[in-house]
């Protein structure tokens, strides 16, 4: 059909045109070059960065290990056993929460318990306070700045830019549909961006590929390919906004006015204000609130042991000196041992109980906020790139999740197989303190999970899917406006 | 009637710019009070150039110009005491009223103290139409902003009067209000310098034209020379004749 | 005639979509601002207090078998800083408490472990608003004061009067920065209302004085901006370019040098972690106690030998004890002396590695207006570097104050004998919990607040007086045409 040819034609002719226009004003040359510099700098320096924090992850790990061999090691000599979390490999895509993330967790225990717990500590956020102040310069950062910025930079004017030169209007005057100057402006200028970001991604991964994560662990190429795939569906929101935006404005100077402030705020204001409502519709306890709770039981639980124990040491007054060893004091200490054990035991899995009961209750009010703050965030198209690009990256909720469990895991096995071990009776005068398992015996491990990477494809699906529609939303926004555009 | 010394003069003027172009070549003219000299020429010939050298918006690279004998390269503030302009295309603040408009640049030009009615009474002069007084700029039409421009001009009541192809794009009508205007500031003795396409209004108005090309003022003829010979076919010969420079 | 220009730019800001849209960002957003960060702050004072309280009643019950057993830590809680709901700063960065204990002092969680998805995004103060929101706008309305009035001729205008370019250029930068002003004041001074009910010390101390000087910092910061935007004009010929080129300054200000500064700072001047070095003094402290108790277990059994020595060992008045107690004590005092000389060198050389980088970055970011502001802001209410310092100096002072009062009345002799027996003796002086002195945190005044900053006015008045220089004389020269 010759109608059908011509209007091929026409599209081709459009897009070769908005091409040659990216060429002959050394616009692509420009974003080309800054790209292939942007991309490798900025991984370079988050490469050193996560570099660095390796080598003081091994370092600490190194000594830790040095000193605490094993269970003896662990009960004896100060600071109990620790956990430290290897910094994510992937971190150079995005350092996420990588600096508020525990990086530690060491057991706290009491002298005149069976149990341990464990605390979680984050250090990092105090050893790079400043790196907390301004935020992390990493790949997931620079596409949310430097590209779509770029992104607006090259769709700003597409429409109003060529009104006010008149060209519009002399293209009008020719027998072309609408729809298709719009979709060649947009895939010839969508080109333009894409091709020097891709370059600058592959120049940087050449020159640097990313990190094997630990031993054993799976290749990072699928998480780094999902990232590029996020970065182009961000990039493309953007352009397509301000294609929007380009032709509902008769001013090229009004457009971008308008797409920077939309732009501070879907990238700085929005994502913030949900956070202010998120913590208005889902409010949880902080977590320090959470550890009050549990002091206040703790110390509860104690009061009340103690106070039976009291009553117990009261009610079988052990004879002393050395004249009474005899079999009759040694049955009575051990049935006063016996006792206490029973009491302390008893006591034990009391506040076990009520400890398990409002860690269950702050978990299920904190994983509600999360889960609020994400859907609420997921209004600004950034935060659906935002947030996945760190679980992508092994620095989000999910490692955070990860780590405790393994901590618990950890928990569980020092537990067993040191803490409970421990026996620690109060007597008349005194007390006494001993250990019932085998002081040589190596100390446990902490365990290596790794996060498959099926979860967190399960995890980031929804953002793709939205970012997908946001894309669709803005470009369909764009083409209905400009069948409607005054050229005039 | 025409008085003895110049209000605006070019004396030898010659400007040649960055990358070599030369825009006026040795211009010498003068405008004296109640007389009207229209610059005719093709683009780029010179026109603009000329203008610019006298409001001092570039410097010469020879000559001078004096208005009311005061160097405009020397004093450029006391020499633009005396003179008002009034450019091609007149934007002015979109956002603001016509008053508004004469307000502020009735005070540049030292005139701080006038009332709204004075202000009326000179957008009434110049025939903008009485609702148009208080309405934003922005809306206005060209041949409504062409006269806001005068106004200006008008109410800064400076001996000289600068004008940079003031009809263009005007309506015949609109056209002919504007030199109006014109005919009745010269009749009060202002000295106008006018940039213009327009050979028929130029004949109109002007007591001298200056015919210029590629930065020359070729020909210069008075009105009285005119009656006898058709402008018309001068300035067509002339844009067709060879180019002057070697 | 400076007047004349003053007021028209005034009007024709206002008279513009641009004061109407200014307004009202600064009128819902810095009030919204601040109304949530007093909550914040009001939520984080009634966990602090309530920690300060728990801490208190743990410390009264405190009972000497705890201090024998080696187990004690008392905790030292920070106050959350009353300012910080202008500048959120380092506040949720820093260590919730210290804990002191024999070995010395350690960090506590940051209070940054609440909210872990939100904290990073979370900030929403008034120095963001200022660095981020505000200084766009600025920007964006000074871009094209010059080349939009060239484009629209009415520079020329302006020119063909007698009117020297200096004036107009003061005057453009005079009225079209009061334009910005008037709304800002107006917002900050409901912002602070909107406190009041909620119980913020507006007279309390030097509070007014802290928030006038904010607010000035802030005014200048807006200032630098505009005139930075006015020089981009007046460096080009079309309001386009103008507006692209403030893009690019204004994300390098505001996004890229300050991480690159801070990320060039730990390249060049790295730094351990605070864990290697907690993880270094105990592997010290472990050794150093090994040691000792070697030594103590060998001393020991050269004196007490045998029987007639295990009953001499509990007899207070033998004639060994009176020979071995000397002994013991002096090698004590050389093992304490010992241990923190060489943990002090621990921490010095830490201390020493992190002053150089942080020094490196605060330098660093001086190249960005935006930076130096957060840094002065942060200091002038108190949750800057000032604060992280002054806490450091609080919690040594007080681990001091606890080796004096507590720890030292509590001597734990671990001895280690040939054979591998293993001893452990205490001697305990009484010690009344309640007495025990209090964690306080001594705040900086705002004349050392200001002092420190030095650098960062300096950079400021820099970036205020340079663009200014440049866009005078650019636009001396400046082609109306």
């Amino acid at each position: 059909m010759s109608g059908e040819r011509d209007r091929d034609r026409t599209f081709r002719a459009i897009f070769r045109k908005e091409l040659l226009e990216g060429f002959v004003t050394r616009r692509f040359l420009a974003v080309l070059i800054l790209c292939l510099i942007v991309f490798p700098v900025g991984s370079y320096m988050s490469r050193r960065d996560y570099q660095s924090r390796l080598q003081n992850y091994q370092e600490a790990q190194r000594l830790y290990e040095s000193t605490k061999k094993t269970v003896g090691d662990v009960l004896f000599k100060p600071g109990g056993a620790k956990a430290l979390r290897a910094p994510s490999s992937l971190s150079f895509l995005s350092t996420g929460l990588e600096i508020v993330l525990p990086d530690a967790a060491e057991t706290v225990k009491k002298f005149n318990t069976s149990y341990a717990e464990m605390r979680l500590t984050n250090t990092q956020g105090l050893d790079n306070l400043y790196g907390f102040f301004h935020g992390p310069l990493d790949f997931s950062f620079l596409v949310t700045v430097v590209m779509t910025f770029l992104a607006l930079a090259f769709s700003y004017n597409a429409v109003s830019g060529e009104k006010e030169s008149g060209t519009l209007g002399l293209m009008l005057s020719n027998s072309v549909l609408r729809s298709r100057i719009v979709t060649a402006k947009a895939a010839a200028q969508f080109l333009m961006l894409a091709v020097p970001f891709l370059a600058g991604v592959a120049l940087s991964l050449a020159l640097a590929p990313p990190p094997a994560s630990a031993a054993g662990a799976a290749s990072p190429w699928p998480a780094v390919l999902t990232a590029v795939a996020f970065s182009l569906l961000i990039i493309a929101v953007f352009f397509n906004l301000g294609l929007l935006v380009s032709s509902l404005t008769r001013q090229a100077v009004t457009s971008i006015v308008v797409l920077l402030l939309v732009w501070t705020a879907l990238f700085a204001v929005v994502p913030r204000l949900s956070v202010i409502a998120t913590r208005l519709l889902a409010p949880a306890p902080s977590e320090q609130a959470f550890g009050q709770e549990k002091i206040r039981i703790r110390l509860a639980n104690e009061k009340a042991c103690e106070a039976e124990v009291d009553a117990l040491i009261k009610a079988n007054p052990i004879p002393q000196g050395r004249d009474s060893m005899g079999p009759e004091w040694q049955k009575l200490t051990a049935d006063f041992r016996a006792k206490q054990d029973a009491i302390r035991v008893k006591y034990q899995s009391d506040l076990a109980a009520e400890i398990g009961k409002a860690r269950q209750t702050y978990e299920r009010k904190r994983d509600a906020q999360i889960k609020t703050s994400m859907l609420v965030a997921r209004v600004s198209p950034v935060s659906c790139y935002v947030r996945p690009m760190a679980e992508i990256a092994g620095t989000g909720w999910l490692e955070y999740k990860r780590f405790a469990d393994a901590v618990d895991r950890f928990l569980g096995a020092l537990n067993d197989k040191i803490f409970s071990k421990n026996r620690f009776t109060r007597m008349e005068g005194g007390a006494n303190i001993s250990f019932g398992g085998k002081a040589n015996d190596p100390a446990p491990r902490m365990p290596d999970v790794r996060i498959p990477f099926g979860d967190v494809v399960r995890d980031v699906l929804p953002d793709f899917v939205l970012l997908l529609l946001f894309n669709a939303l803005f470009f369909a926004g764009a083409f209905v406006a400009f069948l409607r555009y005054d050229p005039r | 009637m025409p008085q003895s010394n110049p209000i605006l003069k070019a004396d030898d003027l010659s400007k040649r710019y960055e990358d070599g172009v030369l825009a006026l070549d040795h211009l010498n003219l003068d405008v004296r009070g109640g007389e009207a000299y229209c610059l005719l020429g093709a683009n780029g010939a010179g026109k603009t150039t000329t203008i610019n050298l006298f409001l001092n918006f570039i410097p010469p690279t020879t000559g001078t110009c004096f208005i009311t004998g005061i160097d405009v390269t020397k004093d450029p503030l006391e020499a633009k005491k005396h003179v008002a302009f009034v450019s091609e295309n007149v934007m002015l603040y979109g956002n603001f009223t016509a008053r508004q408009n004469l307000d502020f640049f009735a005070k540049l030009g030292g005139k701080p103290d006038l009332t709204k009615e004075q202000y009326y009474q000179v957008m009434r002069r110049v025939s903008l139409q009485e609702k148009a007084f208080e309405q934003r700029v922005k809306n206005f039409s060209k041949g409504m902003r062409q006269k806001l421009g005068i106004s200006i001009a008008v109410i800064k009541d400076a001996p000289a009067i600068l004008l940079d192809e003031p009809t263009s794009g005007l309506d015949p009508k609109a056209a002919e209000e504007f030199l109006e205007i014109l005919g009745e500031l010269k009749k009060e003795g202002k000295a106008i310098l006018m940039s213009t396409h327009d050979i028929f209004r130029a004949k109109e108005i002007g007591d001298r034209i200056g015919i210029m090309k590629e930065g020359r003022l070729v020909m210069e003829r008075t009105r009285e020379q005119l009656q006898y010979e058709d402008l018309v076919k001068i300035y067509i010969d002339y844009m067709k004749s060879e180019p002057l420079t070697a | 005639m400076l007047k004349t220009i003053v007021k028209k730019e005034i009007l024709e800001n206002i008279f513009s979509y641009r004061f109407p849209l200014f307004a009202l960002i600064c009128v819902v957003l810095i009030p919204l601002g601040l109304f949530v960060n007093n909550a914040q702050y009001a939520k984080r004072l009634k966990d602090y207090n309530e920690q300060v309280r728990l801490a208190d009643e743990a410390q009264s019950g405190l009972k000497i078998q705890d201090l024998m057993a080696g187990r004690v830590t008392i905790k030292g809680f920070r106050p959350p800083s009353q300012l910080s709901v202008f500048s959120q700063g380092l506040e949720s960065a820093l260590p919730a408490y210290y804990q002191f204990a024999q070995d010395g002092f350690s960090q506590g969680e940051s209070s940054s472990s609440d909210a872990t998805l939100t904290s990073t995004q979370g900030k929403f103060d008034f120095v963001f608003l200022i660095q981020m929101v505000v200084s766009l706008v600025g920007l964006l309305f000074a871009s094209d004061m010059i080349s939009g009035e060239k484009e629209s001729g009415t520079l020329r205008a302006m020119l063909s009067n007698s009117l020297p370019r200096d004036a107009i250029l003061v005057g453009k930068i005079a009225g079209g920065y009061l334009a910005l002003l008037a709304p800002f004041l107006v917002a900050l001074v409901l912002g602070v209302m909107l406190l009041l009910p909620g119980g913020f010390p507006l007279f309390a101390g030097d509070i007014p004085a802290r928030i006038a000087v904010m607010a000035g910092a802030a005014a200048l910061f807006i200032l630098i901006y505009y005139v930075i935007g006015t020089m981009v004009s007046a460096m080009s010929a079309k309001a386009r370019t103008s507006l692209v080129t403030i893009l690019l300054i204004w994300s390098g200000f505001q996004l890229v040098i300050p991480k690159l500064s801070d990320m060039a700072a730990a390249l060049i001047n790295p730094v351990r972690t605070d864990t290697q070095v907690s993880l270094e003094k105990s592997l010290l402290i472990n050794t150093l106690e090994t040691e000792s108790a070697k030594e103590l277990g060998r001393e020991y059994d050269k004196i007490f030998v045998g029987k007639s020595g295990q009953d001499a060992a509990n007899d207070q008045n033998s004639p060994e004890m009176k020979k071995w107690a000397p002994i013991r004590d002096e090698m004590q005092l050389k093992t304490r002396e010992n241990k923190a000389a060489q943990l002090a060198a621990i921490d010095e050389t830490f201390l020493a590695q992190q002053r150089r980088q942080r020094k490196l970055a605060a330098a660093l970011s001086l190249i960005s207006p935006s930076a130096a502001f957060g840094r002065l802001a942060a200091d002038i209410c108190g949750t800057g570097d000032l604060a992280r310092t002054k806490y450091i100096e609080a919690v040594r002072s007080h681990q001091n104050a606890l080796e004096n009062e507590l720890f030292s009345k509590v001597k734990r002799t671990l001895m280690m004998h040939e054979g591998g027996r293993t001893t452990m003796m205490f001697s305990a002086q009484p010690v009344d919990p309640k007495k025990l002195p209090k964690f306080a945190v001594k705040p900086a005044s705002l004349g050392e607040a200001l002092k420190a900053n030095a650098a960062s006015i300096g950079a400021l008045l820099f970036w205020l007086i340079t663009p200014f220089a440049f866009a005078y004389v650019r636009f001396l020269k400046y082609d109306v045409r």
